[in-house]
C-alpha cells in the first residue's frame, strides 16, 4: 500500500517539532490549546487521581537541589513522533503506523484498545479513552470538525495536528505551491507565549526548525533507546555572568 | 435422555440448533443485500427536486453547489438562490408553491443528505476538483436524475481504487491513511 | 422444547439478525439545512475568522477567533495585535467554555424563592429594566446606590461613570481578587509618586540583560503575562547576543522563579529590604557604569546593608555579589511585583524596587522601565481604577448600618473574593434590593434578588486600552463573534436601556440608543490620526477596519520615558512588614497565590482550566497547602496527608504538597476552589483561602493586605489522594541532566 516511509524521506517533509527549553515557563497554554483543537476530553478528578489522565501534552516539572538552592525545571513532553516507534509493530490491527512525512498516525476507527502501544511506548505519551468522553451540552458545540471525536476503548496521543499539516497542504497546492516554513503551525506552537515551540520540516535544512535542530543545545529524549524522534529538545542555557 | 460420546447430555433442544444458524446465516445474507440497497436508494426529500430538470435548463453544478471549487462541503443552494428564479418561474407548480412557502416562513429546506461519510473520515472536494474531476465521477450521472440518489457506496475500498491509479508520485501521499483518516 | 423453531423464535432470530445487519432506514437520515438568506462572509465548510478581545483577565490581549457554521471552535491569539502579538495564554485558550458553558444564565431572572433558594423565574427584558429602573427611581437619594464592581472593560466603565455621574451617586468601588493578587492599585499608586502618573508601568524585559523580579509572577498571571512571555522569550534566546539573567526574589518559588536562574527565598514583606541594601550597595561601592551616584545618596541615607541583611536574612556577601550583577549590567531593570502588594509594607517596598531602576538609569531606557504612550487613546482611556481595601470596608459598614437600598454588583464576585471575615456576606442581607450582572449564578449572584445576564465576552462589542500597554498606543476592540446563544444582554445595553427609563439627566449623559451606536463614536476619535497602522476614507469604512484588525495601534513603537519626580529624590522609607496574628501561635506565613488556571477563582467554572495541572504541584482539581519538606518532616506528615490550617479568622483543611521550593516560615495555599456555588465543575470542590485571610489594608490606604496573614497548621491523621499529574514514586526527584 503505501511505500515504505524511508524512501519518500528525502523528497516529502519530515515534520519537526523544535521545544526550546530555555524558553519554556510552563504556563500550560499548550495544553489547554491542545483539548481545544483535538476534541481532547476531559478525565475529571477521581480518573485524574487514578493516573488516568487525558492530555496529548504535558508539562513535567522537575526538580533539583535542596532548600535554599533549589531549582526547578519544565520539559513539555508529547508524542515523539518517533523514526523507529516501538508503538508501531506491536499493534495487532495496525492502528498506528509511520506515515511518508514522519509522523506516526493513530488511526481510531481500527483501533480496538489492547493498549499494546501505550505499553511499548518508552515515553509514555499515549493516552487511552477508559470511559465514553462526556462534552456536557452545549460544551459540544465548540468541538473541531476537523478531528474525530473518540469513543470509549481508543488510544489517542498528539499527532502534530494533522488536520492543520493538511488543510495548509491542500490550501497551498491550491495556489500551485507548497506550504512555506512557519505557515504550518500546531494548536500548542501557534500559542506559546514565550515562543519554545517551533514546528518545521527536518528534510529542508533552510527551515527555521532545521537550523535550530543543528544548534550545540540541541538533545533528544531516550536518544539512546534509538526511537529517532523527530522532537529535538534545546537545552536550558546557563547564563555567562 | 440420550447421551453423547462425551457423556454429555443431548436433550431434543439440539436438533433446532442447526435450523437456527441455517436461520441466521439466511438472515444476514438477506441483510447484508438488503441495506445495500437501502444504502444506495434516493432518500424521500421534502421538495421533488428534479436535478434532470434543470440541467436541461442549463443551470450548472457549481451555481448552485458553490463550495465544491473552494471548500470542503459543496453546499447546498440557499432557499434565497432558490426563490431568485422560482419567484417568476414554474410558480404555478406545487413543488414551487412549497419552495415559496419556506422562503415566505424563513425556514431552510430540511433536505435528507444523499451521501455522507462517518465521523472519522476526512473528505474535501476541493482537491478533487481541483484535479480536474467532473462531479459524474463520484456521483454519476446526475443530470439525468429525476431524484437525487447515490450511485455507488463511497467506502474506503472505493476511493482507493481511485487513489491508487493516480501517477506514482502521488500515490504514497494519497495512499496514506492520513490523507482522509482525521 | 419443540423440535423445531417456533414462529416466534423464527421471527425473533430473523428481526433481531436482520436490524443487526443494518437494515434499518432510520440510522442513515441525515438532514442538511442550507442557508435561507446566506450571509456573504461565510463559504460553508470553511471558517471564517473574527478579531475581538480576551477578557478572561484584565491584561487586553488581541484575539481571533475561528468560526464554523457560526460556532466558535478555536481562540488564538491575533498576530496583528502589538501587546501579544499572536500569543495567548492558557486562560485565553479556554474561553470557549465560558460562552458554552452549561451553567449560563439564560434569561434574565428573579429569585423567587429568596435569596440563596436557587429557584429563579425569568422575565422579559423590559421587565427587568422597568423593574430596575423603578426602583433606582424609588430611592430617596442617590447616596443610597452602591456599585461593587470587578475590573470591567474601559467602554464599560465609562458608560458606568457616567451614569452614575448623572444620578448624583457615587462613582463604582472596584475590588477584584485578581488585581488584589497582582498588586494592581499598589502598583499604579507608586508609579504615581515615583513617576507623577498614576498608570502602570511596562517593563522592557524583552530587551533586559538582567532582571531581577520582586515577587513579580510576570509569566504566570501578573498585569499582562502574554506580552511579558513574549518578551521572556526574547530575552532568553533572542535579543542581541546574549542571554538574559533572571532573579526572582519571592517567598514562594513560583512557576516564574522556577524560570528563573536564581531564587532567592525571602520571608514576606522584606523584599524592600533586599532591594535598598542592593541600591545602599551600588551607591556606597560606585557600581556600574552610570557615573555618579551622587544625586542618588539621599534616597538611600537611612539605609544600613548589615541592618537590612539581617531583617531579610540575606548573607551581605550575596547582596554584594548580586548588586554587582544588576550594576555591572548593560540594561538591567528590577519589577515590583504583586506579592509585595499584598504585605502591609508594599507600599515602601515597591518604592525601593523603583529607586534600584532609577539608580542604574534605566527609566525609560532600552530594557527599562517606561509608561505606555496614549497617543490619540487617552480619549477612550477611562480605565477603572482598583480602589484601596479601605473603600471597600466603608462600603461594607454602610451596608451594615442600612446606608444602601439599592447593591449592583457588576463583574467579579467579592462574596467569594473577600476575605470571609470582611462581612460583605452578612453586610449584603441588610441590603433590601441587590442586583447582579454576572453570566452566572455565582457566591454573590446567589444573594441577589434580580440576575441580569450579561453576554458572554465572545458575544460582546466593547473596547479596552490595554493597562500595562504595549510599546505603542494601542486600544483593543472587542465584538461578538457568534450571534449571542440565549436571552442575555450587553451590560453596556442595559445601562442605556436603563438611561432611557430613567430619563432626564441620565438620559442627556447617554444619549446613545445602543452600544454600537456609542462604540463607533467613541472610535471615530481616532480615525485620522496619521499614527494608525490602518486607515480609511469614511468613519464607516474606519469602523470596519476597526473591526477587521480588532482595534487600533499605532504602527509605530512610540516609547514614552517616564520622568522621575522630584518629591522621590529624598531618603527611602524603611519599614517592616506587620502581620495578623501573634508569632508564636501562628509560626508560619500564609501565601496565598492566584493560579495559572483558576487565577483568582474565576476560572473554575471551565473544565479545562480545571484539568490543567498547575506546573509546580501538577495537581488539579483540588486545592493543596505547600509546605517546606522540613516543616513537613518535622510534623511528622508527607504528601497528600490531610492538613488543617488555622489563622486568627478562620481555618481550612487540604492535602499537603511537599513544596521544595518555599520558604520554611510560609505555608503557600492556591486561590481558586472553594466555591460553592458557579457551576457544577466549580461547585464543592477544595477549599477557599481567603477564609483565613485577615480583613487589612496595606498602609496608607492601600489595597488588601492578602500576605499578612499568620496562620498555624494542625495534624488531622487523614489522607486524600490529591489528583496530581506526577507520580509520586521519584517524588519529582528526577534530573533531566
Amino acid at each position: 500500500m503505501a511505500q515504505d516511509a524511508n524512501h519518500l524521506a528525502e523528497s516529502g517533509p519530515r515534520w519537526g517539532l523544535i521545544v526550546d527549553l530555555d524558553r519554556c515557563t510552563g504556563c500550560q497554554a499548550c495544553v489547554v490549546a491542545c483539548h481545544a483543537e483535538n476534541n481532547v476530553p476531559v478525565a475529571g478528578e477521581k480518573q485524574a487521581a487514578y493516573g488516568r489522565w487525558l492530555h496529548w501534552i504535558i508539562i513535567q516539572r522537575f526538580w533539583e537541589g535542596e532548600y535554599p538552592n533549589v531549582k526547578a525545571r519544565f520539559m513539555p513532553l508529547m508524542c515523539q513522533q518517533c523514526g523507529e516507534a516501538p508503538c508501531e509493530p506491536v499493534c495487532p490491527v495496525y492502528a498506528t503506523y509511520h506515515n511518508p512525512e514522519g509522523l506516526n498516525a493513530q488511526i481510531y476507527n481500527r483501533c480496538i484498545g489492547t493498549r499494546f502501544c501505550g505499553n511499548a511506548c518508552p515515553y509514555k505519551v499515549r493516552t487511552f479513552n477508559w470511559f465514553r468522553p462526556e462534552f456536557s451540552e452545549p460544551l459540544t458545540e465548540q468541538l473541531n470538525p476537523d478531528v474525530t471525536v473518540r469513543s470509549r476503548g481508543i488510544m489517542e496521543k498528539c499527532t502534530f495536528c494533522i488536520q492543520r499539516i493538511r488543510r495548509a497542504q491542500l490550501d497551498a497546492r491550491a495556489q500551485g505551491r507548497e506550504p512555506a516554513d512557519g505557515e504550518i503551525q500546531p494548536a500548542c506552537v501557534q500559542t506559546c507565549p514565550p515562543g519554545a515551540l517551533i514546528f518545521g520540516d527536518l528534510n529542508d535544512p533552510d527551515s527555521r526548525a532545521s537550523q535550530l535542530a543543528r544548534s550545540h543545545r540541541a538533545f533528544r529524549l531516550l536518544e539512546e533507546l534509538g526511537t529517532d524522534p523527530a522532537a529535538i529538545y534545546l537545552k536550558g542555557g546557563e547564563t555567562n555572568v | 435422555m440420550r447421551f453423547g460420546r462425551t457423556g454429555i447430555p443431548i436433550s431434543g433442544t439440539s436438533r433446532w440448533v442447526p435450523a437456527a444458524g441455517l436461520l441466521v446465516v439466511g438472515a444476514v445474507v438477506a441483510g447484508i443485500f438488503l441495506s445495500r440497497a437501502v444504502a444506495l436508494a434516493a432518500p424521500t426529500q421534502p421538495l421533488p427536486y428534479s436535478h434532470e430538470v434543470h440541467a436541461e435548463a442549463g443551470v450548472q453544478c457549481l451555481f448552485c453547489h458553490t463550495g465544491a471549487l473552494r471548500s470542503d462541503v459543496a453546499g447546498l443552494p440557499s432557499v434565497q438562490k432558490c426563490i431568485g428564479c422560482h419567484a417568476l418561474i414554474s410558480t404555478e407548480e406545487e413543488s414551487i408553491q412549497v419552495l415559496t412557502g419556506y422562503w415566505e416562513r424563513a425556514e431552510p429546506i430540511p433536505w435528507v443528505r444523499v451521501q455522507s461519510q462517518p465521523d472519522f473520515v476526512f473528505f474535501s472536494h476541493q482537491p478533487h476538483l481541483g484535479a480536474g474531476l467532473p462531479c459524474e465521477t463520484c456521483h454519476g450521472d446526475v443530470a439525468r436524475m429525476t431524484i437525487a440518489r447515490p450511485v455507488v457506496r463511497m467506502d474506503m475500498g472505493w476511493c482507493l481504487e481511485c487513489h491508487l491509479e493516480q501517477p506514482q508520485e502521488k500515490v504514497a501521499r494519497l495512499a496514506d491513511c492520513l490523507a482522509c483518516h482525521k | 422444547m419443540t423440535k423445531s423453531i417456533s414462529r416466534r423464535q423464527f421471527f425473533r432470530i430473523a428481526g433481531g439478525t436482520a436490524a443487526a445487519t443494518g437494515i434499518s432506514p432510520k440510522l442513515r437520515r441525515i438532514l442538511s439545512e442550507p442557508f435561507v438568506r446566506p450571509p456573504e462572509d461565510v463559504l460553508p465548510g470553511r471558517a471564517t475568522w473574527y478579531a475581538s478581545t480576551c477578557r478572561q483577565c484584565p491584561a487586553g490581549c488581541g484575539i481571533i477567533v475561528r468560526v464554523i457554521n457560526g460556532r466558535a471552535k478555536k481562540i488564538e491569539g491575533n498576530p496583528l495585535h502589538p501587546l501579544n502579538r499572536g500569543k495567548l495564554c492558557a486562560r485565553g485558550q479556554a474561553g470557549l467554555q465560558v460562552l458554552y458553558n452549561p451553567d449560563r444564565l439564560r434569561n434574565a431572572v428573579r429569585q423567587t424563592g429568596g435569596r440563596g433558594s436557587r429557584q429563579f423565574e425569568p422575565l422579559y427584558w423590559d421587565a427587568a429594566l422597568d423593574l430596575l429602573a423603578e426602583k433606582i427611581r424609588a430611592l430617596s437619594n442617590p447616596g443610597r446606590l452602591a456599585v461593587l464592581a470587578g475590573l470591567m472593560p474601559d467602554h464599560l466603565y465609562r458608560l458606568l461613570s457616567l451614569l452614575l455621574e448623572s444620578l448624583g451617586a457615587a462613582p463604582p468601588v472596584i475590588f477584584d481578587l485578581h488585581s488584589a493578587l497582582e498588586g494592581r492599585a499598589a502598583a499604579a499608586r507608586s508609579s504615581e509618586v515615583f513617576f507623577g502618573a498614576a498608570e502602570l508601568p511596562v517593563y522592557d524585559v524583552g530587551r533586559s540583560d538582567v532582571v531581577f523580579s520582586f515577587g513579580a509572577n510576570f509569566l504566570e498571571t501578573w498585569m499582562s503575562p502574554v506580552a511579558q512571555s513574549v518578551a521572556y522569550g526574547n530575552m532568553r534566546q533572542g535579543a542581541f547576543g546574549g542571554r538574559g539573567l533572571l532573579v526572582q526574589f519571592e517567598p514562594r518559588l513560583s512557576a516564574t522563579a522556577a524560570s528563573a536562574d536564581q531564587w532567592i527565598p525571602l520571608r514576606p514583606g522584606t523584599e524592600g529590604f533586599v532591594a535598598l541594601a542592593l541600591g545602599r550597595i551600588i551607591v556606597e561601592e560606585r557600581l556600574g557604569h552610570v557615573g555618579s551616584h551622587r544625586p542618588h545618596a539621599a534616597l538611600y541615607q537611612d539605609v544600613d546593608v548589615t541592618e537590612m541583611a539581617a531583617a531579610s536574612r540575606v548573607p551581605i556577601e550575596s547582596l554584594r555579589r548580586l548588586a554587582r550583577l544588576f550594576a555591572d549590567a548593560e540594561h538591567p531593570v528590577a519589577i515590583p511585583g504583586g506579592s509585595l502588594a499584598g504585605q502591609q509594607n508594599g507600599a515602601a517596598s515597591m518604592l525601593a524596587v523603583h529607586a534600584l531602576n532609577h539608580v542604574v538609569a534605566q527609566v525609560g531606557r532600552v530594557g527599562g522601565v517606561f509608561l505606555s504612550s496614549p497617543g490619540p487613546t487617552a480619549m477612550l482611556r477611562q480605565t477603572a481604577r482598583v480602589d484601596s481595601f479601605a473603600q471597600v470596608q466603608d462600603l461594607i459598614e454602610r451596608m451594615k448600618a442600612g446606608e444602601v437600598d439599592l447593591l449592583l454588583a457588576v463583574g467579579g464576585n467579592p462574596v467569594f473574593e473577600l476575605p470571609a471575615t470582611a462581612g460583605f456576606a452578612a453586610a449584603i442581607e441588610r441590603v433590601p434590593y441587590v442586583v447582579s450582572f454576572g453570566s452566572f449564578v455565582d457566591e454573590t449572584a446567589v444573594r441577589a434578588d434580580l440576575i441580569l445576564p450579561e453576554h458572554t465576552y465572545l458575544e460582546s462589542w466593547g473596547y479596552q486600552v490595554p493597562e500595562p500597554g504595549a510599546d505603542r498606543p494601542a486600544v483593543s476592540g472587542q465584538q461578538p463573534v457568534v450571534r449571542s446563544l440565549y436571552d442575555t444582554q450587553a451590560s453596556a445595553d442595559v445601562l442605556l436601556g436603563l438611561a432611557s427609563r430613567l430619563g432626564g439627566r441620565p438620559s442627556e449623559a447617554l444619549p446613545w440608543p445602543d452600544e454600537i451606536s456609542f462604540l463607533e463614536e467613541t472610535v471615530r476619535d481616532l480615525h485620522g490620526s496619521s499614527l494608525g497602522a490602518y486607515d480609511a476614507d469614511t468613519p464607516a469604512g474606519f469602523f470596519a477596519l476597526w473591526r477587521q484588525y480588532g482595534g487600533w495601534w499605532s504602527e509605530r513603537e512610540l516609547p514614552r520615558e517616564p520622568v522621575v519626580a522630584e518629591a522621590v529624590i529624598q531618603p527611602l522609607p524603611i519599614v517592616a512588614p506587620q502581620f495578623v496574628g501573634d508569632e508564636r501561635t501562628y509560626p508560619f506565613h500564609l501565601h496565598p497565590y492566584p493560579s495559572v488556571a483558576l487565577s483568582d477563582g474565576r476560572g473554575a467554572n471551565l473544565p479545562w482550566l480545571q484539568e490543567t495541572p498547575d506546573p509546580m504541584t501538577t495537581a488539579r482539581w483540588s486545592t493543596w497547602v505547600e509546605l517546606n519538606p522540613e516543616v513537613a518532616r518535622s510534623l511528622g506528615i508527607g504528601d497528600d496527608d490531610i492538613v488543617r490550617v488555622i489563622s486568627p479568622h478562620g481555618e481550612l483543611e487540604a492535602p499537603v504538597v511537599v513544596y521544595p521550593g518555599i520558604h520554611p516560615d510560609v505555608v503557600a495555599i492556591p486561590v481558586g476552589q472553594g466555591h460553592t456555588d458557579y457551576g457544577r465543575f466549580a461547585r464543592r470542590r477544595g477549599s477557599n483561602p481567603l477564609d483565613l485571610v485577615a480583613p487589612v489594608a496595606a498602609a496608607d490606604g492601600g489595597a488588601l493586605a492578602w500576605g499578612a496573614t499568620r496562620v498555624r497548621l494542625e495534624v488531622t491523621g487523614r489522607r486524600q489522594t490529591l489528583a496530581r499529574l506526577e507520580s509520586l514514586d521519584g517524588a519529582g526527584r528526577e534530573s533531566l541532566g
